[in-house]
């Protein structure tokens, strides 16, 4: 998908065999060279290219944009593994793994997107479009008028643009991390549309979360 | 029944407000008309959400302009009618 994302947390990786630390930290240290290999896969599901009991997030091929890992634990080790040369690219593909202790990191939500792949321009709140909150804006607008709309799952997304075509026709997965002094904050909001959440963030680093996008019609 | 109307900016694809009648809702479309401008009703569409029913469009762009020019009970009473002023 060539979706650039990036990873918000220090590292220690060795390229080769060698397996590497990852360090919680407020840094974002970014891994050039990588891009989603898929989308994300399920959490506590062994990869197939990885012969390690660990458990993988998600894995990358080298040679694109960064990556986004989506836990921040340090007990997530990175590895390195060099591809057998029949597996397309034969390039050295970076696998992030939890061990047993490893906590869930990240936090899902789901964004009506107009384009694949999503754009800055997706990601824009009502104020960042140029759009000053006026004097006399009742307090609930005001609330909101610099987030962002995003549902809890994907299927609230997939009813909310099916009800309002217009919004887009693609969903966008975000994961960011749970880190209570991270830059993405987030509120439930609307609670008579089901899921609905307000994030506010930049754009950009907003942007940097998505891990997937899937048509709205499939 | 538990409705309520929704208010969309449809171009920045974030919701503006939640209201539990149509004349609130046309309110705030008002406001942000007075504010930016009659051309902005083209980012704006107004939905009614009725329970676990499927949201409807009740309005969008300049229809919601003829709305707003309407006495709001009228567009209250029968919102969906509206959409096919014009």
């Amino acid at each position: 998908m060539g979706i650039a994302t990036r990873l918000p947390w220090g590292l220690e990786v060795a390229r080769g065999e060698e397996a590497g630390r990852v360090r919680t930290g407020p840094a974002a240290e970014h891994v050039a060279g990588l891009r989603p290999l898929a989308r994300n896969l399920p959490r506590r599901e062994p990869a197939a290219t990885v012969g390690s009991q660990a458990t993988p997030l998600l894995a990358g091929w080298a040679e694109s944009a960064p990556l986004t890992l989506l836990a921040g634990s340090d007990a997530i080790a990175l590895r390195y593994n060099r591809l057998s040369s029949h597996q397309a690219g034969a390039h050295d593909m970076l696998v992030a793994t939890t061990g047993e202790d490893a906590k869930p990191m990240a936090r899902a939500f789901y964004r009506i997107a107009r384009t694949n792949p999503p754009t800055h321009r997706d990601f824009l709140s009502n104020q960042a479009r140029q759009r000053e909150p006026r004097p006399g804006s009742p307090d609930e607008l005001r609330q909101v008028w610099d987030g962002l709309s995003v549902h809890e799952t994907e299927a609230q997304s997939r009813r909310q643009a099916r009800e309002f075509p217009r919004l887009g026709s693609y969903i966008a997965e975000m994961r960011i991390p749970d880190q209570p002094a991270g830059p993405i904050r987030w509120q439930r909001t609307f609670s008579r549309n089901p899921g609905h959440y307000t994030l506010w963030g930049d754009p950009d680093e907003l942007l940097a979360f998505v891990v997937s996008i899937v048509p709205v019609r499939e | 029944m538990d409705g309520s109307f929704e208010l969309w900016n449809i171009e920045s694809g974030n919701i503006i407000g939640s209201f539990a009648t149509a004349s609130e809702a046309l309110a705030v479309v008002r406001h942000l008309l007075d504010a930016y401008g009659d051309s902005y009703a083209s980012e704006l569409t107004l939905g009614r959400r009725d329970g676990d029913s499927p949201a409807t469009i009740v309005g969008e762009g300049d229809e919601l302009i003829a709305m707003i020019e309407r006495p709001p009970a009228e567009a209250e009473r029968d919102p969906v009618t509206a959409t096919r002023v014009g």
